[in-house]
């Protein structure tokens, strides 16, 4: 687990703050962007073993980040774990996890977050994509 | 001043009224109607005077209500509000029943009221709400999470006393994020939106999906869950986010307002042509005079044994406003100290 590199994609600077100490904590490998334009051209030029992508971001919100990355095959096989900032345990707005999962999501969790349940959904999807290969 | 100048100043006033007005006999015929009338009803030309109502008016609904009033012929003062699309406007009409003086039924007469503008007022206010909402949100949930990075001492070690205040900060914080979780679902309900998107769902899966949700929190206050799902309940046409807001606003309510050691109830099966739900607890109940005021936005039991209970008054007013938008109904029996039931009805199609 320890040494894989994690794309995180979000707009807001505090959050990436925080969520990267808790990742660095876990000793993970941690490379930020901060829209979905610069999150697409990172995944492509950086190879991450996992992307975390904000849904609600200005340039090219989390889905399309998604959407795009999911129909290459290039980078089909990195897994994304999709933040969606609206709806709590479960989704009750316009934004809901329905839609997250339809865009092809390996994972998705809302915000607000409890940093031990992001660092076991990323182990998940690790131990997840782990078995397939 | 003269009957005949009395007659033309009343004439003019009633045709310079913001709002239609139409008169009609007790056979539904029409007897007066004013410009604004006119316009809003689309009535052709000044022929229609004389003429049965339903041969001039378009809309079946205001013809509907006319009707009403005047064949129920109520003893009582009766009146009829409605809201109904015309065209691109939507009108809000009063139909009341005109009495002579010896309070014989004589005719109807209908108010009618443009709320269009209204409407996009409203449609602007609750973007308005949601946007702030979205703005608000954000923040929250990343001094959430920064309060957690320190609480859980990732970033140094933090003692007692600064760890119950962080802990006050946390809790303070995700209080202002359910609040305005609530108010972007009160949003989205006013706005009609759980109504456009309808799929065939799976209510007993949504249940289950609840369920799992709450489980944690019935734990730790040491509550008993029991649930009771018919088997073979068939799928119901309905919209899949607001269904599981309902059920997650109505048990969470349960499991608030009971106390360590009671017991919440969850019971799905088939009524008729609807699917029933069932939420009862053995909590503290609901006043009388509270009761019906318990679905009212913010509205929220001010007393000594519920101002230790957080939350955001919103959670029933949003599974009512669920409900509503679904074409069912809710109810609600309780006893002080005794517990609640909450009973949802909605149409399986």
């Amino acid at each position: 687990m320890r040494g894989k590199k994690i794309l995180l994609v979000d707009d807001d600077a505090d959050f990436v703050e925080a969520t990267k100490i808790i990742l660095e904590s876990r000793s993970y490998d941690v490379t930020v962007a901060h829209d979905g334009k610069e999150g697409l051209r990172k995944a492509q030029t950086e190879q991450p073993n996992l992307i975390i992508l904000d849904v609600m971001m200005p340039e090219m919100d989390g889905y399309e980040v998604c959407t795009k990355l999911k129909s290459d095959t290039k980078y089909r096989h990195i897994p994304i774990l999709l933040l969606t900032a609206v709806g709590e345990a479960i989704p009750t707005t316009k934004y809901t996890m329905e839609m997250g999962m339809k865009t092809e999501a390996d994972d998705y969790i809302p915000k607000p977050v409890e940093p031990i349940e992001l660092v076991e959904r990323v182990e998940n999807l690790f131990r997840i994509s782990g078995s397939k290969t | 001043m003269p009957r005949r100048v009395m007659k033309e100043i009343l004439a003019t006033v009633i045709n310079n009224l913001a709002d239609g007005i139409l008169v009609t006999d007790e056979q539904g015929h029409i007897t007066l109607y004013n410009q604004k009338a006119q316009a809003l009803l689309g009535i052709k030309g000044r022929t229609a005077l004389g003429e049965p109502v339903k041969d001039y008016i378009k809309n079946e609904v205001l013809v509907g209500l006319i009707n009403k009033i005047l064949t129920l012929d109520l003893p009582f003062h009766t009146e009829e509000i409605c809201l109904i699309d015309s065209g691109d406007s939507k009108l809000r009409v009063h139909v009341c029943p005109v009495r002579d003086e010896n309070a014989l039924l004589i005719g109807s007469v209908s108010l009618i009221h443009d709320t269009s503008q209204l409407s996009a007022i409203d449609k602007v206010k609750s973007n308005f709400l949601a946007m702030v909402s979205h703005q608000l949100k954000s923040p929250l949930s990343s001094t959430l999470l920064q309060t957690s990075i320190l609480l859980d001492g990732m970033v140094g070690e933090v003692n007692e006393k600064q760890k119950d205040l962080l802990q006050k900060i946390k809790a303070k914080t995700k209080g202002m994020s359910d609040l305005i979780n609530d108010i972007l679902d009160v949003c989205y309900i006013e706005e009609g939106g759980y109504v456009t998107q309808i799929e065939f769902l799976n209510l007993s899966e949504i249940l289950k999906r609840t369920i799992e949700v709450v489980q944690p929190q019935t734990q730790d206050k040491g509550i008993n869950l029991q649930i009771t799902v018919e088997d073979h309940l068939p799928f119901m046409h309905g919209n899949k986010s607001s269904m599981e807001a309902m059920c997650i606003n109505l048990i969470m309510n349960a499991i608030k307002y009971t106390l360590s050691g009671g017991q919440v109830s969850i019971d799905l099966s088939k009524n008729g042509q609807c699917l029933q739900l069932k939420v009862s607890d053995t909590g503290i109940g609901i006043e009388e005079k509270d009761i019906l005021r318990i679905f009212d936005k913010f509205y929220r039991e001010r007393s000594e044994r519920t101002k230790h209970i957080s939350g955001t008054g919103l959670g029933l007013s949003i599974a009512k406003g669920v409900v509503d938008a679904h074409h069912g109904s809710i109810s609600v029996e309780s006893e002080v100290g005794n517990g609640t039931t909450f009973t949802v009805l909605v149409p399986i199609r």
